[in-house]
């Protein structure tokens, strides 16, 4: 059996969320006291209607109350009226907030790897936002009126006679309490339903994430039973929230009904001992049947589901929004150095800076070791590397030896298990080295805004240079040039062009240090050529993950990543003196037979 | 349900005798036993209700999930929407919609108990109801015009929120790219800039609801001020009895209770929104697949044939009129710039492509005239980046054939070269997919395998399948593979020139149309045929060193 998951996140999460809505909170609170006038006064009135009125042969006093009735009445629509207003000053700021907490939290934990997120994640997310807003907008509607009609009504009864009301309130007392307790299975089978539609909205869209891969495998069925798994548990679960909440109808019976039953069998006594009138009576059963009994039901039905909702939701909400320490990473923007005025025209060399100086585009790694955890094999191990400004360097090496995470260390966005990575004597952080992994990120925007993103005020003629140098051009013209809006890049743009277009991006950008993480991965060897040599001619230092040749081959030097021991060294040298490396050549070199009458080399 | 409501129809006009049987002082507490009879009766049948009403709407919510999920499985990757609508129509817009059968019958229920009500009003106090019915009509103008407003300002909330939730799933693609240009708050900003949209409409969704409120709860309290003021006159003149003045007072409530329900309306106009892009994603026609190819030919199987297809993609031929024979048994490596058309081709004996003109035949028969078993059964696919399903990495790749032995998968898994990673895992085969992070070439592996596994096919096709492979490995794999599959057909997108040369045959792409069809030593010595794979050799030579 699952414990009750602790409520106090997810309710500081919503006090965070309602900050600032005092004021409406308020006048929420005062319309609803208006709005509780003919619950407190209808059964009184309607006994003395009764009573000095209609039984006593004076229709017009019965009338005149009546009108007051009417009176109040008509007071309570406009309450009913005014209290949206402050309502929806309550609850749109509070999804506001709750949204923008949660985009942060998952974005932030997403960037920074605390926590994945995927589409179901985000559906569910979405889901869940719009579940808080319902159920706090129907709880302030009609919980709120709630509270108020049963004091108001046991108030009422009260005055019209505490002999009636006693026989009313100790039932009622004895039904919220058992209520009460009913209430923790409730909720803990409430948290299981909600796990199972959790469980089922991770299996749906694992199951569509992978639509292509099922058909092409035929294996439909398969992947409909998975659902229909998830789906069977979830109808179970909530068949238990149901039971569990078919408490509610004993609990009106005993607080509702029972009180009519006290008054029906002692009533001749109390008329007859003349302590009562009849228009008591009437009005009692009144203030029970029209009030009492509604607001039970209310409590026990729809407000006892919201609640529970609510504390399970914000439960969820404030775990998916927590954004934690991370050790070294400021939540805040950084603020970043003056940034070192760079033109991207080509003219300006990298030669051109004096020597002495630390440059901006100087890279060393001193001693770097990097695992993934604190007991996995580590990746790197005390590697040494100086790239200085200007230097163009290939890393080579077989698949799974760390190249990708060697290029996220050299851009700060990895944090090194010991040792350090410099860059012009301070420390890398992101921002500062441009890193373009293989999966280029392409957003929904115009062809400009994605271009601009790492350069905000580059004028046309710049991004011109960038467009053109990279070999986009012809990209860039047919979708319609920088305005272009791009809707659904995903969707539309294939792999390659959108490598494209974050080269572009990152050629435009002030950076002097480039890492390009197999960043031309989709591009074909042709358009792969133009990019490296415009990113080597580009000013700065220019760092290539190669998965071709030809990459390292056009690099001044290569680093070979192997095993224990990294070589470096240029194309000529590695391919003269190391084995591994000429290994890795011969490979290469099969590829591209440069006799094409040459045996089909390879070919078993 | 209807035991219950006749209960509750019961009720007032017990509870007026009972009433009436204590004001008039008779010591006989019949009439109040027989109310707490009934009471009860009503309550126990709520109890039972309750769970029965969540059950009817579990469950249909459940059939729609699963028509649902497996109309979206049978469209594969031709969804209509992004994916992020297709999760939640299956989580949420399919409770939704499965609310609306129990939501109605509910309201039905209701609307009948409050026709008996009226019809019981009209026989004890003609006047109360007659008062009742002039009010009734207005009311339910009023609840006609809430609902189609509401209905077409939740599509417009739903819309910006389904952006906000898009802007974000793509942001969080960029993650990588995000940290290392450190630029999260540009992107919260922008991920954001819809809130203000969907706040706005939020708000008017508020002011709707207000304006509907409020009259109707004006209507319905002045209409029972008055009818209490016609009953308190009938008691004065006794046509009522102070008792039956509580029944009309009851059976006026139960009357209302069918105008009452603007919390119910706004569920079933919201429910009626999701149905709607229920139907919309069921009212996409799913592929169709033939009764059978009838036996077939025997012997070698595999071959294909393209007659003159043409597929277009918004307007735009990407693959023109294309005419293509492959004999059973041989490797085919299909050659071609980026967006040549070879992908799409690929797709074509799978129909994971289907074309827009022209045919496809495998051993003679018409793809469309095999069933969906068949088709899968013939032609296996091993993708570039495949998406990784099941439980267990041994599940994983058996996926979709529960009765692949252990053996066979880890031959499969040998064959990929993705069998010793697998078994580094903590728990080797058995561990499960979602505690093996992998390297995007050690996914391919393990995808490859999974193609591989089905041992029993004529025809593979191996799109990319190996791009991400370091080329040690992938001449591994490749020489592995290609001694498995000996004598199947093989079909292979292949950018790498040793991919092309390792092929019996290549089939040369160029917009959309086959340039040539020829061993790769044949058109190798084409410079232009040189040039898909691209300056190999200049940028060697260019090379200052």
């Amino acid at each position: 059996m699952t414990e009750i998951a602790d409520w106090r996140p997810g309710l500081r999460l919503l006090r965070a969320a309602l900050r600032g809505t005092r004021a409406p909170v308020l006048r929420v609170a005062a319309w609803s006291a208006v709005e509780a006038a003919p619950a407190l006064a209808s059964g009184w009135v309607l006994g003395r209607a009764l009573d000095q009125g209609f039984l006593d042969g004076r229709p017009a006093t019965g009338l005149a109350w009546l009108t007051l009735l009417g009176v109040l009445y008509a007071l309570r629509a406009a309450a009913e009226r005014a209290v949206f207003e402050p309502l929806s000053h309550i609850v749109e700021p509070l999804r506001d907030e709750l949204v923008r907490r949660l985009v942060h939290g998952t974005l932030y934990a997403a960037v920074h790897r605390v926590r994945t997120a995927d589409a179901t994640d985000v559906a569910r997310l979405t889901g869940q936002v719009e579940a808080v807003r319902g159920i706090v907008g129907a709880l302030l509607r009609t919980a709120r009126p709630l509270a108020v009609t049963l004091v108001a009504a046991l108030t009422g009864l009260a005055v019209l006679d505490p002999l009636l009301a006693a026989l009313v309130g100790v039932p009622l007392a004895v039904a919220v309490v058992v209520f009460l307790v009913s209430m923790r299975t409730v909720i803990r089978r409430r948290q299981s339903y909600l796990a199972a539609e959790e469980r089922v909205a991770a299996v749906t869209g694992e199951v569509l994430a992978a639509g292509r891969d099922i058909t092409a495998l035929g294996a439909e069925e398969r992947a409909a039973s998975d659902v229909r798994d998830a789906a069977d548990a979830s109808v179970a679960t909530a068949l238990a929230v149901a039971r569990a909440s078919a408490v509610r109808a004993p609990v009106v019976l005993l607080g509702g009904r029972l009180p009519v039953l006290l008054i029906l069998l002692t009533g001749p006594a109390l008329v007859q001992r003349g302590g009562v009138s009849a228009g008591a009576v009437v009005g009692a059963v009144m203030y029970v049947t029209v009030y009492l009994v509604p607001a039970l039901e209310l409590m026990t039905g729809s407000v006892a589901g919201y609640w529970s909702q609510l504390r399970v939701l914000s439960g969820r909400l404030a775990a998916a929004s927590d954004v934690p320490d991370v050790p070294g990473v400021s939540n805040d923007p950084v603020p970043v150095p003056a940034p070192v005025s760079v033109s991207v025209s080509v003219s300006v060399s990298a030669q051109d800076v004096v020597a002495e100086v630390p440059r901006e585009g100087d890279l060393e790694v001193r001693n770097l070791t990097f695992a993934y955890g604190p007991h996995a094999a580590p990746v790197l191990r005390g590697l040494d590397l100086v790239v200085p400004s200007g230097d163009n360097l290939a890393i080579v090496g077989p698949s799974g030896i760390g190249k990708s995470t060697l290029a996220g260390l050299l851009a700060g966005v990895e944090t090194p298990l010991d040792g350090t990575v410099t860059m012009a004597g301070q420390p890398v952080r992101p921002g500062r080295v441009a890193l373009l992994p293989q999966e280029a990120y392409v957003f929904p925007g115009t062809v400009g805004d994605n271009l601009r993103y790492l350069a905000p005020d580059l004028d046309t003629a710049a991004l011109d240079r960038a467009v053109a140098a990279v070999g986009a051009r012809e990209l860039v013209a047919r979708l319609g040039g920088y305005d272009a809006e791009l809707t659904d890049p995903a969707g539309t743009l294939s792999s390659g062009e959108r490598q494209l277009i974050a080269l572009a991006r990152v050629y435009a950008s002030p950076a002097r240090v480039v890492v390009l993480d197999e960043a031309t991965s989709h591009l074909d060897m042709a358009a792969e050529a133009v990019a490296e040599t415009a990113f080597a001619a580009r000013p700065g230092t220019l760092v290539v993950i190669a998965h071709r040749l030809t990459t390292a081959a056009r690099a001044r030097r290569v680093l070979l990543l192997d095993g224990e021991r990294p070589v470096l060294g240029s194309h000529a040298e590695l391919s003269a003196t190391s084995p591994a490396y000429a290994a890795l050549v011969g490979h290469w070199t099969a590829q591209a037979p440069r006799v094409p009458q040459g045996s089909r080399a390879g070919r078993p | 349900m209807l035991l219950h409501s006749a209960t509750v129809l019961l009720t007032p006009a017990l509870l007026a005798a009972a009433v009436d049987g204590v004001l008039r002082g008779s010591g006989d507490p019949g009439p109040a036993v027989e109310w707490a009879v009934v009471v009860a009766v009503g309550g126990v049948c709520e109890a039972l209700l309750m769970p029965l009403g969540t059950f009817g709407a579990a469950c249909d919510a459940r059939r729609l999930r699963m028509r649902l999920a497996r109309h979206l499985i049978g469209l594969g990757a031709r969804r209509p929407q992004p994916h992020g609508e297709s999760v939640t129509q299956v989580t949420q817009a399919a409770v939704q919609a499965g609310m609306v059968p129990v939501a109605l019958a509910q309201w039905t229920v209701t609307l009948a108990g409050s026709l008996v009500a009226l019809a019981w009003l009209w026989t004890t106090d003609w006047r109360s109801a007659l008062a009742f019915s002039l009010a009734a009509p207005i009311a339910v103008v009023v609840a006609r015009r809430f609902i189609g407003r509401v209905t077409e300002t939740h599509s417009a909330y739903l819309a910006s929120q389904g952006e906000i939730a898009n802007r974000l799933l793509t942001a969080l693609s960029g993650a990588r790219t995000i940290r290392a240009s450190d630029t999260l708050h540009a992107e919260r900003a922008r991920v954001l800039e819809p809130l203000s949209e969907l706040s706005a409409v939020g708000r008017r969704m508020w002011r709707i609801q207000r304006g509907t409120v409020w009259q109707f709860g004006l209507l319905l309290s002045l209409t029972e001020a008055l009818v209490l003021a016609i009953a308190g006159l009938g008691v004065t003149q006794g046509r009522l009895s102070p008792g039956q003045l509580l029944a009309v007072a009851g059976y006026l409530q139960l009357a209302f209770q069918a105008l009452r329900q603007i919390e119910a309306l706004l569920t079933l106009a919201q429910a009626r929104a999701a149905a709607d892009r229920v139907a919309a994603t069921l009212a996409v026609p799913p592929p169709v697949y033939g009764r059978g190819s009838a036996g077939g030919p025997a012997g070698v199987r595999g071959s294909l044939s393209l007659r003159k297809v043409t597929v277009r993609r918004d307007g735009e031929t990407l693959l023109d009129g294309v005419d293509l024979d492959v004999p059973a048994g041989l490797s085919v490596a299909l050659v071609g710039r980026t967006a040549s058309g070879k992908s799409l081709l690929a797709g074509l004996p799978g129909r994971l492509t289907e074309p827009d003109e022209g045919e496809v035949l495998l051993d003679g028969v018409h793809l469309r005239d095999l069933t969906a078993a068949e088709l899968r059964r013939a032609v296996a696919y091993a993708f570039e980046r495949p998406l990784l399903i099941g439980t267990t990495l041994h599940d994983t790749i058996a996926y979709g054939r529960p009765d692949t032995s252990r053996a066979a998968v880890e031959r499969a898994a040998r064959l990929a070269r993705a069998d010793g990673f697998v078994r580094r895992l903590p728990d080797g085969y058995d561990t499960p997919l979602h505690s093996a992070p992998m390297s995007g070439g050690e996914r391919q592996r393990v995808g490859l395998a999974r193609t591989l596994a089905r041992d029993d096919a004529h025809v593979y096709v191996l799109d990319d399948a190996t791009s991400g492979l370091d080329t040690v490995t992938e001449a591994e794999v490749s020489e592995a593979v290609t001694g498995a599959l000996a004598g199947r057909t093989r079909l292979v997108v292949a950018h790498r020139v040793t991919t092309a040369a390792r092929c019996d045959l290549v089939v040369w792409l160029a917009d959309g149309r086959v340039r040539a069809v020829a061993p790769h030593t044949e058109l190798w010595s084409d410079p232009a045929y040189r040039a898909v794979f691209a300056v190999e050799e200049s940028a060697v030579e260019e090379e200052p060193s």
